[in-house]
């Protein structure tokens, strides 16, 4: 895609493919299994959120403790 | 990607985005409520309690007759059985068989006594369920809101394109809150964007495939069912019907291990001027969303045929539950919501970088490139 990063569309994509893998099982496992399935759906669709809450509340709730931004890998 | 096919993206994002957003942003609000339809009705309708269980039941023509003498002048179209709430019967009554839908008056029965329970569902609840699937517009409606679906995949299809040149070189999850407003929601947007596309993708495809509804029960009808109709042509609509228990119990022995999910009285949009139509289900999670219609003469009450649903059917049938949320428990049902309100950050912010942008002065999108890409 790039010549800058080979392989560098796994460092982009890799962690929302996961998430979206994690996520279609997770719809699907409820819909064939109920108990188990229902079980996996919870964290399959719901790993979004998890996501969400971590990244958000580290930039905002790290505020105050630390002054630096975070830095890219 | 280059700076040509970053615009070109940027361009169907934009606009596939902006026409469907005001639509989008209508559909995550009423939906919201509509995720917790069973429970908002519980709160505000006033439906009575049904009788212990005791294991009886009442048969359901002592049902049927007690809705036609609650509702003087009008006929049965449906009855129904709540596969989540087994002590309810649901009669569906009307001016006439084929009347219209919305005209149509449903009712609650107790299913050991055959008592009036009152009426489901709750006014907001319709206010909510009909701005959500047609606007108060009928078929159009409908069918307008399934093209507003097709183009938030675009909008989210050309949006994880643009994802790439946006946050090649961040890492995942980065925002950056001491950068500029504007930066911080781009990562915002970025982020909560990127997370819910699989989510987004299925219950916008889904709610796309549900508004066909009407126009695949229609092509069901013409074809299928039109197939089955051109077998008894000529024969009048039924005088007497059949007693309503035994042509139900020889609709169930005719498919063992599947319960009736709704019967369809003559001349309604389910069956033929002539026939019952029993719709019955199985009892998983997947197999209950599989219909199988079984025919039954409506004067005889004797079975005269029974196909399986056609594929655009069970597709119709199987997306449901992956639109609505609601086949894993309540805490499914909390995680639909969450989704819906992250989606509804993204439309927002979306909506906010595409105005502070044109505010500026309307820079083409590659310009925010640098600015974006810069850790």
């Amino acid at each position: 895609m790039t010549r800058r990063s080979p392989g560098g569309w796994r460092r982009v994509f890799g962690i929302p493919l996961v998430v979206g893998i994690a996520g279609i099982v997770g719809l699907v496992s409820a819909l064939v299994f109920e108990g188990p399935g229902w079980v996996a759906a919870w964290i399959g669709v719901g790993l979004p959120l998890a996501l969400v809450v971590w990244f958000v509340g580290r930039a905002y709730g790290g505020r105050a403790a630390s002054r630096s931004d975070p830095s890219p890998r | 990607m280059t700076a040509a096919s970053i615009r070109a993206w940027s361009f169907v994002h934009k606009w596939t985005s902006l026409i469907c957003t005001l639509f989008m942003l209508l559909l995550c609000l009423t939906g919201l409520p509509l995720i917790f339809h069973h429970e908002i009705d519980d709160w505000f309708g006033a439906m009575a309690e049904a009788s212990p269980a005791t294991g009886e039941r009442a048969p359901e023509s002592r049902i049927i007759a007690r809705a036609l003498a609650d509702h003087p002048g009008k006929v049965v179209q449906y009855v129904g059985w709540d596969m989540h709430v087994p002590d309810h019967v649901y009669v569906i009554l009307n001016d006439a068989p084929a009347a219209d839908p919305n005209a149509a008056t449903s009712k609650v029965y107790d299913i050991r006594t055959a008592a009036p329970l009152g009426e489901p569902g709750s006014a907001f609840m319709r206010v909510m369920l009909r701005l959500h699937v047609d606007m108060f517009a009928g078929l159009p409606g409908t069918l307008f809101l399934g093209a507003m679906g097709l183009l938030l995949v675009a909008a989210i299809v050309s949006g994880v394109v643009l994802y790439w040149p946006f946050t090649r070189r961040l890492a995942f999850g980065t925002i950056r809150p001491r950068r500029s407003r504007r930066v911080a929601w781009l990562d915002l947007h970025n982020l909560l964007g990127i997370v819910t596309v699989a989510w987004l993708v299925v219950v916008g495809l889904t709610g796309s495939i549900n508004t066909l509804a009407q126009p695949l029960i229609g092509y069901w009808k013409q074809t299928e069912l039109g197939a089955m109709i051109a077998a008894h042509a000529g024969r009048p609509t039924p005088a007497q019907l059949a007693p309503f228990d035994a042509m139900l119990a020889r609709a169930k022995a005719h498919v063992p291990g599947m319960t009736p999910s709704f019967v369809a009285f003559p001349g309604t949009p389910f069956t033929t001027g002539h026939h019952f139509g029993v719709f019955l289900r199985g009892d998983t999670p997947l197999t209950a969303r599989l219909l199988r219609p079984v025919l039954l003469d409506g004067e005889t009450g004797a079975v005269a045929d029974a196909r399986t649903l056609p594929w655009y059917l069970t597709a119709l049938l199987v997306s449901q539950p992956l639109h609505f949320g609601d086949y894993g428990g309540m805490p499914l049902k909390i995680i639909w919501a969450l989704l819906d309100i992250v989606s509804i950050v993204v439309l927002g912010s979306g909506l906010y970088l595409w105005w502070t942008r044109r505010a500026r002065g309307g820079a083409p999108a590659g310009a925010a490139l640098p600015e974006a890409a810069r850790a």
